[in-house]
């Protein structure tokens, strides 16, 4: 047995299915080791393996602590860890992976938000159309805690009421459940527009 | 005499007689063609392996025969397994080149399995230098083609 076996004339079958059972990282640099190595990677199934992720169309994203939650179409949150060499879908640790998030009420668009405190907006007030958080509450501002605050195209009874045609913004109360309207000419309406994360 | 207790010998490629049952014989697929195809000769020669990858082999299966035939209690004995095929499979890397190409050869399905995932364990997170060194292979590139290989993946050598 002191021969030394040369490893690069593994038959290319063998060859394959050991470089398909490598991660994406460890594949591609299985490629530069020799020319036949990369000739054979070439003809294995899996070239891009890892990166391809299988999804339905996505409604909605957000990303955090190299976790990315994306809203797909069929109403799921599919959550996508970026933490190792190659993401992964996340199977165990997903609370949403039997529980769709179908279409309630009045509300036909959907956002995907991660609060800073865990499961409910706390003290924060979600700006729907910005998929964002504003730590509140801040007197003046119209940062109401624990609210969601979106615009009148993202309600549907607007539109189709034609009742308070003069609003411009809602603030729905988690806690009460209630909607409160506001116009645009609110002297705090008019200062939603634009927030730039982590300068409130 | 049952079939169960039937003898048969393997030869290797030096000649050398292997008395197994016919259970551990029927784990290499290319004998258990033979079997079914009618071949009744109680040798087979198994001419492109040698004794002592032959033997190892042979071990492998007698031991997947055995724990496959214990009823019950079947946590620990998979765990068993588990642990003797991780001991089997830590050999060096010829040993583990001959054990692969006779896996194949053989159809000795489970054994192929440990040994291509032996190789992509080694493989995980080694530079293509040191998986050259490892595995004695040559570096066959020109310094222009590798580093036209390299680029293409350049995310993989990022840090």
């Amino acid at each position: 047995m002191s021969r030394n076996v040369d490893w690069s004339k593994l038959c290319p079958d063998l060859l394959r299915s050991i470089f398909e059972s490598l991660s994406s990282l460890d594949f591609h640099r299985a490629k530069t080791v020799c020319s036949n190595w990369y000739a054979v990677s070439r003809t294995s199934n899996d070239g891009d393996k890892g990166w391809r992720i299988t999804c339905t169309q996505c409604e909605d994203m957000a990303y955090k602590d190299n976790k990315l939650y994306v809203y797909t179409f069929d109403h799921y949150i599919n959550v996508l860890d970026f933490s190792g060499d190659c993401p992964k879908d996340t199977i165990e640790g997903n609370h949403y992976l039997n529980h769709p998030f179908p279409f309630v009420d009045t509300i036909y668009k959907m956002r995907i938000v991660i609060a800073n405190s865990g499961e409910s907006l706390g003290d924060e007030m979600l700006i729907f159309g910005h998929g964002v958080t504003i730590r509140g509450p801040v007197k003046d501002r119209g940062i109401k805690s624990g609210s969601i605050c979106f615009l009148d195209d993202d309600h549907l009874s607007d539109n189709y009421l034609g009742t308070r045609r003069e609003a411009s913004s809602g603030v729905f109360d988690l806690a009460t459940r209630t909607i409160t309207w506001h116009t645009r000419l609110d002297d705090w309406s008019s200062k939603i527009y634009w927030f730039v994360p982590g300068q409130t | 005499m049952s079939e169960s207790n039937k003898k048969i010998s393997l030869i290797s490629s030096e000649g050398e007689a292997f008395e197994v049952s016919e259970a551990v014989a029927r784990e290499f697929e290319i004998v258990a063609h033979m079997l079914e195809d009618g071949c009744s000769g109680s040798s087979i020669p198994i001419t492109t392996v040698d004794s002592n990858i032959l033997g190892k082999v042979i071990e492998y299966c007698t031991k997947h025969v055995e724990v496959g035939n214990v009823e019950g209690n079947s946590e620990k004995a998979e765990k068993d397994l588990e642990e003797f095929d991780k001991r089997f499979i830590a050999v060096e890397m010829n040993t583990l080149f001959s054990l692969i190409l006779a896996a194949n050869y053989l159809n000795v399905k489970g054994l192929l399995n440990i040994g291509c995932q032996k190789v992509a364990d080694t493989i995980k997170d080694m530079k293509p230098e040191e998986v050259r060194s490892i595995f004695n292979i040559e570096n066959d590139y020109t310094p222009a083609e590798e580093e036209v290989v390299r680029k293409e993946n350049e995310w993989a050598f990022q840090p």
